[in-house]
């Protein structure tokens, strides 16, 4: 619900920029794009059960490596739509990203799913990640 | 149109391991040691939890073999050896699109 309603609110700031710029945006069912971690694996991870070695077994390397791997972060981006103009297209993305956090035993303590404002940087993200309870204006937990 | 619009994505998985096992050669698990695999890959792109785990960047091909990934444009799927205490290979997997 608040991923959709922070889809919506930049939606229409998007359409407001490409009345102006004359492009136009195609609307497309939600999808990954690029490189997407798999989604059956992550929803396999329990926590207090799985280790970091059974991640990086089902999902390969992650993004960022933070605190000696205490956190890692895959990142992928999600596609909402097209703005085609009269010099090309670009995709409307958002980036997504799976924070999990593993304790001295490298078990998994703790997995979220972030999402970032569109065409986002990481910084807020993993910064998010590291301090889950600061609330933080563009990224919000799925 | 919509299909060309829905493109542009693939998953980071985890490759059938059956598929790729009768071309990994040495690499065994309960048999390698991280010696061998260091020997003859050399050393690893990226390492974890004080060398337990290493991970090698290569290519799976459409025949199941592996090679080392010599080019940094070509596709990269990610080889995760984990050791045990015994520097012993304990479990691995090839990820395909894998890399970082």
């Amino acid at each position: 619900m608040v991923a959709a309603n922070r889809c919506f609110r930049s939606c229409l700031a998007l359409l407001a920029v490409c009345f102006f710029a004359g492009c136009i945006p195609i609307p497309i069912p939600p999808h990954g794009f690029g490189v997407v971690p798999d989604m059956v694996a992550i929803e396999s991870f329990r926590l207090r059960d799985s280790t970091r070695a059974d991640v990086l077994l089902k999902l390969g390397e992650p993004r960022h490596r933070l605190e000696g791997d205490h956190f890692l972060i895959y990142e992928w981006d999600v596609a909402y739509g097209w703005l085609l103009s009269y010099v090309g297209s670009v995709p409307i993305t958002f980036p997504h990203y799976l924070c999990l956090e593993f304790g001295s035993d490298s078990r998994l303590v703790r997995q979220d799913h972030l999402i970032g404002s569109i065409y986002g940087k990481p910084d807020k993200a993993i910064k998010k990640c590291m301090n889950p309870s600061e609330v933080l204006d563009d990224v919000e937990a799925k | 149109m919509v299909l060309a619009l829905l493109s542009g994505c693939v998953t980071a998985q985890k490759a059938d391991s059956t598929a790729i096992s009768k071309h990994e050669g040495f690499v065994a698990d309960g048999k390698t040691t991280k010696k061998e695999v260091q020997d003859r890959f050399g050393p690893a792109q990226s390492v974890y939890e004080q060398g337990a785990i290493l991970v090698y960047y290569v290519n799976l091909d459409d025949h199941g073999r592996i090679s080392l990934r010599q080019k940094k444009n070509s596709s990269c799927d990610a080889y995760v050896l984990v050791f045990d205490d015994h520097d012993l290979l304990e479990r691995h997997s090839l990820v395909k699109n894998g890399c970082r």
